[in-house]
């Protein structure tokens, strides 16, 4: 890969990554908010509409950086990877251009009226406006993982050698990948976790707090706000408890899908080296260092083929290890056949069309790996993020039970100090899984950027100089750290103001009255 | 010959259609968003700007969001090689939109002098980065901008702007004015939102500002489209022309309907019947009249030259151009369908919204800072 290659990866990583911060936060809190007004909809219950004040706030602050880092996400395609753009475009852009036809305009749009909406409409239209945009926000992640999945199996497209790229034969088809069933409900299951994680550890906090500073019992004022924070902390236990059962189990169907669609990937993730004891049926790899020999040690749960077995859920599953694939692949193997003749990987009609109609092309594009990174990815990043995902993932599970069980009948939490730690832990705990389960399929996807047909090293804009993407990285660098700063502190500022007093909307009447929201 | 077919050539309209929804609408926010720190006199003065923009800015981006998208989707290679060689303008424009989209929020959330002064001013600025950028661009469109096979693109089917980078060579006189031009337009079409969207004196002097930038916008935009015409005239002159006319009609309408006259009618000025609805219109219809000069400038080279022949445009059928650069018929269709589907509903939304949010603001509407987000009349 040529340097600004290289540096195009990094700023694709770093803005990505930091990008998909905000991502499941949005989507969640959306939801989440929608739910609440809902609630003060129906019951008229004022700790509902308190709790809707609140976390809409926390939740517009989060959205505007969401926005603004999203636009970078999409121009970044063209201006750092043109070649890829070229050669998915007719299949790639057009989920794009439905996300923003479809769901930014819903999103953007209906947010904007929900936000002034509070005194423009009745409480009913207002209330439709928030689940719009939140339908907007949940659809923009269907769209771009129906892309993302594409990338990562592409089916439905052909390779044209005319035109020298990628066209669609069966929209249906990338409509249907089936990766993309499974990464939908697990991308968005993994977003709920993080919103109620975030509506638990915001109430939980408030929960203690409360008590800590009121030794003798709370005011009037101060019962109403136990009951609103106590109903968030019950409501986002449990939703963030059934989130981590839903994404475990549509991850687990994904990591299923993976084994055929990329050994790989697997492989990289549990370690199948020809290192290991029972290279093919390995046990359990739990921690992996590297070792003198270019490769690693591990230790885990040392029974053959329980790797195998909880990949698939049989341990006689015959798996490669990532050199035998490495090698393969070299020598441009694309069906991967196990040793008793059944098919393990089957390599997508596009990758096997550009081999056999192009085979110039296709040869180029292998030499550009083979020449330099190889097949095999970052085993040891994607062994650790995976494996810290599911820790992480599980630890929210964890405490949300114990919240739960912790606020059963009434009861407040005791100890002051491990509660208020755990609370301000929770929501850190499934927003880091979701970026480390980006990473870990992301990264298990090289040396492509379209699995098994484009090489990463590629597609990136061949006019790109060193010192364009050396610059923009470095400033985008900047000004998203600066931005975390102040989106940080704002954040924390508005959780630390508690939830707002009790006032209904009302509909505004006379043309000087006050807006009931304004900038 | 290049023979477009009807659906290369129906999204090449639809994406012109795009970007003329989005400088319309984005257009009269930047206007207001670069006016606040000159037209304000307190801040709650600049919170009544802020907000006759506030809950609609963000719908008015996805406009462009969507211009990128659609050419991304129907015609690939144009979104691959204008991105890519144009990185470090399009990357301003970027900084531009960051900084600007997350200030009306952010802006809000502390009610320090100086933490105001800093996002007003992030705005400001940020709405003129990406609309000088954007007329600088444009502007290179007409002119052509010189592209060949990329010699490192292993499918040699890449095409790169060339010299390689491709960026003092943007900032030409006709670029550069193209660049100022948008400004002044914007300025003019914001002012005159702020007219339609106050009351009071902030109303007053966005009248007065509109009536002495408009007449800059007049003479920048006659200078930007008189060059334009004489030196690219494009395919069809005659086009060209009539929406030369359009578009220096619309701001002329413009400005006589915000009570712009020449001098010596200076005293008549208190009698003159303003109409800013009208004169928004009128810009409205200039910038789409600007767009379609522009795209048909573009046609069918997409604004691209060839660099060994700068009067040639990329020919062939996999060359960049309309032909060569568009998606497959299958995926033009599809994109249509949902195009088709979508678009009306979200014009019916959209100016729903508008309506919802259609009363003029003064600064009595705008509450005190403690009182925010709640009503403060509990029932």
């Amino acid at each position: 890969m040529t340097e600004a290659a290289v540096l195009a990866r990094w700023q694709f990583g770093v803005t990505t990554v930091y990008h998909f911060f905000f991502v499941p936060i949005t989507i969640s809190m959306a939801l989440i908010v929608a739910v609440l007004q809902t609630l003060w909809t129906v019951t008229a219950n004022p700790r509902y509409l308190r709790l809707t004040k609140f976390f809409g706030k926390l939740f517009l602050i989060n959205f505007a950086m969401g926005v603004v880092t999203g636009i970078v996400q999409e121009f970044q395609f063209g201006l750092s990877w043109s070649e890829y753009s070229r050669f998915v475009g007719d299949i790639f852009g057009a989920p794009l251009a439905m996300e923003a036809l479809i769901s930014f305009f819903l999103e953007s749009t209906f947010l904007g009226l929900w936000i002034f909406g509070w005194d423009k409409l009745n409480k009913y239209l207002h209330l439709a406006t928030i689940w719009l945009a939140a339908l907007g926000s949940s659809l923009s992640a269907v769209f771009i993982l129906i892309a993302n999945s594409w990338m990562q199996n592409p089916v439905g497209a052909h390779y044209n050698p005319v035109t020298k790229r990628a066209e669609v034969y069966d929209f249906m088809a990338v409509l249907t990948n089936p990766l993309a069933a499974t990464v939908i409900p697990h991308v968005l299951f993994g977003a709920m976790m993080v919103g109620s994680s975030v509506l638990l550890g915001v109430c939980g906090w408030w929960l203690a707090k409360l008590r800590r500073e009121n030794p003798d019992g709370l005011s009037d004022a101060q019962k109403a706000d136990d009951s609103a924070y106590r109903f968030g902390v019950r409501f986002g236990a449990i939703v963030a408890m059934l989130g981590f059962i839903l994404t475990f189990m549509a991850g687990h169907e994904q990591g299923q899908l993976f084994v055929s669609l990329q050994p790989m990937k697997v492989a990289a993730q549990e370690d199948v080296s020809i290192t290991r004891e029972n290279p093919h049926f390995p046990g359990f790899a739990v921690i992996a260092w590297p070792n003198d020999k270019g490769n690693f040690n591990t230790i885990g749960l040392d029974i053959e083929g329980e790797t195998n077995k909880i990949l698939t859920g049989s341990k006689d599953v015959f798996l490669y290890t990532y050199e035998e694939l490495d090698e393969m692949y070299s020598r441009g193997v694309q069906d991967v056949i196990g040793p008793d003749g059944q098919v393990i990987q089957k390599a997508s009609p596009l990758a096997k069309e550009l081999k056999e109609k192009d085979p110039e092309l296709y040869n180029a594009y292998l030499n550009t790996i083979t020449s330099s990174t190889g097949f095999v990815p970052n085993v040891l990043a994607i062994f650790y993020s995976s494996r810290l995902m599911m820790i992480f993932g599980a630890g929210d599970f964890l405490f949300a039970l114990i919240a739960l069980i912790m606020t059963r009948k009434k009861r407040s939490p005791k100890s002051k100090v491990i509660w208020t730690g755990m609370m301000t832990i929770t929501p850190l705990l499934p927003l880091f899984a979701a970026s480390l389960g980006w990473i870990t399929t992301e990264m298990g996807r090289q040396a492509y950027i379209v699995y098994g047909v484009l090489p990463t090293g590629a597609a990136v804009s061949p006019g790109l100089t060193v010192f364009e993407i050396a610059t923009s990285l470095t400033i985008f660098t900047i000004i998203y750290g600066v931005g975390a700063v102040v989106e940080v502190g704002l954040f924390l500022k508005t959780v630390r103001s508690g939830l707002p007093d009790f006032a209904p909307p009302q509909l505004a009447h006379g043309e000087n009255q006050p807006m009931s929201f304004a900038y | 010959m290049l023979e477009p077919t009807t659906l290369q050539i129906v999204w090449f309209v639809l994406i012109g259609l795009l970007w003329t929804g989005y400088l319309v609408l984005e257009g009269f926010d930047y206007g207001v968003a670069m006016l606040v720190p000159f037209l304000s006199r307190n801040e709650k003065e600049r919170r009544t700007m802020i907000n006759t923009i506030g809950p609609v800015w963000d719908g008015n981006e996805v406009w462009l969001l969507t211009a990128g998208g659609a050419t991304f989707a129907a015609f690939p290679a144009w979104y691959a090689t204008l991105f890519s060689g144009l990185y470090l303008p399009l990357f301003l424009i970027l900084l531009g939109l960051i900084v600007r989209g997350v200030s009306f929020e952010y802006r809000a959330q502390r009610p320090a002098t100086k933490w105001r002064h800093t996002f007003d001013w992030l705005s400001a600025g940020g709405s003129f980065v990406v609309a000088l950028v954007f007329g600088v661009g444009f502007a290179n469109f007409v002119i052509g901008l010189p592209v060949t096979v990329a010699p490192t693109a292993l499918s040699q089917a890449n095409y790169m702007l060339t010299p390689n980078p491709y960026f003092f060579q943007l900032f030409s006189p006709f670029a550069l004015l193209g660049g100022v031009t948008l400004v002044v337009l914007f300025l003019f079409h914001g002012s005159i939102y702020l007219t339609l969207k106050t009351r009071g004196e902030i109303h007053d002097r966005a009248l007065g500002f509109s009536r002495r930038v408009g007449l800059v916008a007049i003479i920048a935009g006659a200078v930007f489209l008189l060059a334009q015409h004489i030196f690219w005239p494009g395919t069809s002159p005659v086009l060209g022309w009539l929406t030369l006319v359009v578009a220096a009609a619309g701001l002329i309408v413009a400005w006589y309907f915000v009570g712009g006259r020449l001098a010596g009618a200076k005293a008549q000025h208190a009698d003159v019947v303003v109409r800013p609805g009208y004169s928004f219109i009128a810009t409205s219809v200039a910038t789409a009249a600007i767009v379609v000069g522009i795209f048909l400038r573009m046609f069918p080279g997409l604004g691209f030259v060839d660099a060994a022949n700068p009067a040639a445009i990329v020919g062939g059928p996999t060359g960049l151009n309309i032909v060569g650069a568009a998606s497959t018929e299958g995926t033009l269709t599809t994109m249509l369908i949902v195009a088709v589907i979508t678009v009306p509903i979200i014009l019916a939304y959209t100016i729903w919204v508008y309506w919802v949010v259609r009363k003029p603001l003064s600064v009595d509407n705008i509450p005190g800072e403690g009182e925010l987000p709640i009503v403060p009349n509990a029932a």
